[in-house]
């Protein structure tokens, strides 16, 4: 397994394209840092809408590092399962367009330690992908915004939240996203399974992910209970609840709490559900699958 | 020895038979000709033989072993090429080579690696990624894959498809190789009729999936059968000639140019001599391998034999 799992890898990180991601990634982070640094006070009066006018708001304070990798994440966590999908979506089906898949699968190797090997190799991808992300968002926004504490918006109000108490957030949403992507990568490495070209499962992938966001984001009662909670896009965004602390009687935020850790842990089993039930589906399907490409 | 014993394998997709209850054997040290047009389900016996396709009905045996059992013991010792050697393009000949190599199970050294790809003749383009080979140069490629790991069985589909007649000759010669040299037992399947006969010792013939014939190719070549192509200004003239002699009850068929006689080898001198006293304009004489007429004879009612021939 180890030995299918490098070659996997070596396979993923020789080929040109997986490193439009790192590019991609790399770039976005980049324009938004350079807009916050010269405009970020434009943006934090769009947080805090009218209270500017009530408080006075400490903006050269607020616009921290970690505040400027609070919003990449916002602005960015939705838009990766693109990138991911790039990878997974072509880890069967690129295979089979190529031609290579039938070598692969004429090799003395089963057929289900080819696939976990090539879904290990997508998850290893998929986390280093991350790491950049956190690389590059976080410890270069504090390089150059430097650290604070910081100001997240809820619905209707701001917390605040101390800078000694912050890293080991972005420590446990960075993993959380990890586990939120792997789900995209998992159900786009399903959707390689059916395909003869990478196009059709990339595709496909992104247009279940913008149509489950949307309807994750609708707000419509009777989507709230019935279709949400189903939906693995509605609990990708959980790794947001590790900055919302619970509250003293005065409305401070407790240092080292979270205010709903178990809607966290079940968002979490949820997506894992999700993890197993693809890969499983797809190997499932490749063990059945005659390869006739 | 059988090493390979195939019985009564049917592959069947949705209404499509691809493959019907067919049953043959290949010996250890063959070179064993699959042969067929293309569709006759050649590449789908193939992609049977090697896991990549499941029998809707059937048996495989390989060295012995039940291939649906023993599945990656019996792969470990066998080397293909199917259809055309797609490899990955982004990586070098080493890369490649090395790669499937760790994947045959088998630990290969760089200096096997290096011998591999000398042997076939890339040693001094190991280093150059894939995409800048020639389709042959990939087939040469495709066939070190093939044997890095030693293998006794070697699967080669259509090892010809795509390559110019310099390609086409080198790899007859590869093929020889290794059986004379190596001692490998090969299948080795092609729509070429020509190809097949000049490299193989026993032969199947495959049509719509059913087993047509199988034996050696000395016995399937039979001399006393050989096709005749008689180029004529005006063919159907020429055979109103030949209606009152003896001879035209070795003509075949006509075609839009030729004569087509099927005939004992033997005759062929007699048979030209005997178009000239006719005072029919011969443009050329060609004698067709026998194989190919064995082929015909096999098929004669179907219209597409016709390809083989014109």
């Amino acid at each position: 397994m180890w030995q299918l799992l490098q070659i996997e890898l070596l396979k993923i990180f020789r080929k040109p394209r997986t490193y439009i991601s790192f590019g991609a990634i790399a770039l976005m982070v980049i324009i938004i840092q350079v807009a916050l640094k010269f405009d970020g006070r434009s943006y934090i009066e769009f947080i805090v809408g009218s209270l500017k006018d009530s408080l006075e708001i400490p903006y050269a304070h607020i616009l921290n590092g970690y505040f400027v990798c609070f919003i990449i994440l916002n602005l960015l966590l939705i838009h990766i399962p693109l990138l991911i999908a790039l990878v997974a979506g072509d880890s069967i089906a690129g295979e089979a367009n190529m031609g290579t898949l039938r070598l692969l699968a004429s090799k003395p190797v089963s057929r289900t330690g080819l696939m976990l090997a090539k879904f290990m190799a997508t998850v290893i991808y998929t986390a280093l992908l991350l790491a950049w992300l956190a690389f590059i968002a976080l410890l270069l926004s504090v390089l150059i915004f430097g650290t604070n504490d910081i100001l997240i918006a809820r619905n209707d109000s701001l917390e605040i939240i101390r800078s000694n108490d912050v890293l080991w957030r972005y420590l446990a949403a960075f993993a959380f996203a990890t586990l939120a992507l792997t789900t995209v990568a998992a159900l786009a490495f399903l959707l390689s399974v059916f395909a003869e070209n990478s196009i059709g499962p990339i595709v496909s992938t992104i247009s279940i992910v913008i149509v489950f966001t949307i309807l994750s984001e609708m707000q419509i009662p009777l989507y709230d209970r019935t279709v949400k909670p189903f939906l693995f896009t509605s609990h990708m965004l959980a790794w947001k609840g590790l900055f919302y602390c619970q509250v003293d009687a005065g409305g401070t935020a407790i240092p080292g709490t979270i205010e709903n850790i178990h809607a966290i842990a079940k968002s979490s089993g949820i997506l894992i559900l999700y993890i197993i039930s693809f890969v499983s589906a797809a190997i499932f399907v490749f063990n059945r699958k005659d390869i006739l490409s | 020895m059988a090493l390979v014993t195939v019985s009564r394998l049917t592959k069947k997709f949705r209404t499509h038979v691809a493959v019907d209850d067919l049953s043959f054997s290949v010996n250890e040290g063959d070179v064993y000709g699959f042969l067929g047009q293309n569709g006759a389900g050649k590449s789908t016996t193939i992609r049977m033989l090697l896991t990549l396709v499941t029998p809707t009905a059937g048996h495989i045996e390989i060295f012995g072993l039940d291939l649906k059992k023993e599945r990656k013991k019996i792969l470990s010792q066998v080397g293909a090429v199917i259809e055309k050697p797609d490899l990955y393009k982004y990586l070098s000949a080493y890369e490649n080579l090395s790669l499937f190599a760790r994947m045959s199970g088998t630990k290969i050294g760089k200096k096997e690696l290096f011998a591999q790809l000398d042997m076939v003749g890339l040693g001094d383009r190991r280093d150059d990624k894939v995409k800048t080979f020639s389709q042959g140069m990939k087939q040469r490629l495709g066939i070190a894959v093939s044997l890095i790991h030693n293998p006794r069985l070697i699967i080669l589909d259509e090892p010809t498809n795509g390559l110019d007649p310099q390609g086409i000759a080198d790899m007859r010669n590869l093929i020889l190789h290794l059986s004379r040299h190596l001692h490998k037992t090969i299948i080795v399947s092609s729509h070429l009729l020509y190809e097949i006969e000049q490299v193989s010792t026993r032969m199947l013939i495959i049509d719509e999936g059913k087993k047509m014939v199988e034996g050696s190719v000395a016995t399937l070549m039979d001399p006393s059968k050989t096709l005749v192509e008689a180029e004529v200004p005006d063919p159907g003239k020429a055979a109103n000639l030949l209606e009152p002699t003896s001879w035209f009850q070795y003509l075949q068929k006509t075609t839009n140019h030729t004569l087509v006689f099927q005939l004992p080898k033997e005759l062929i001198p007699d048979l030209n001599r005997e178009l000239v006293q006719l005072q029919i304009d011969v443009l050329s004489l060609q004698a067709k391998n026998s194989l190919e007429a064995y082929f015909l004879s096999l098929t004669r009612t179907k219209q597409h034999v016709a390809a083989f021939t014109d």
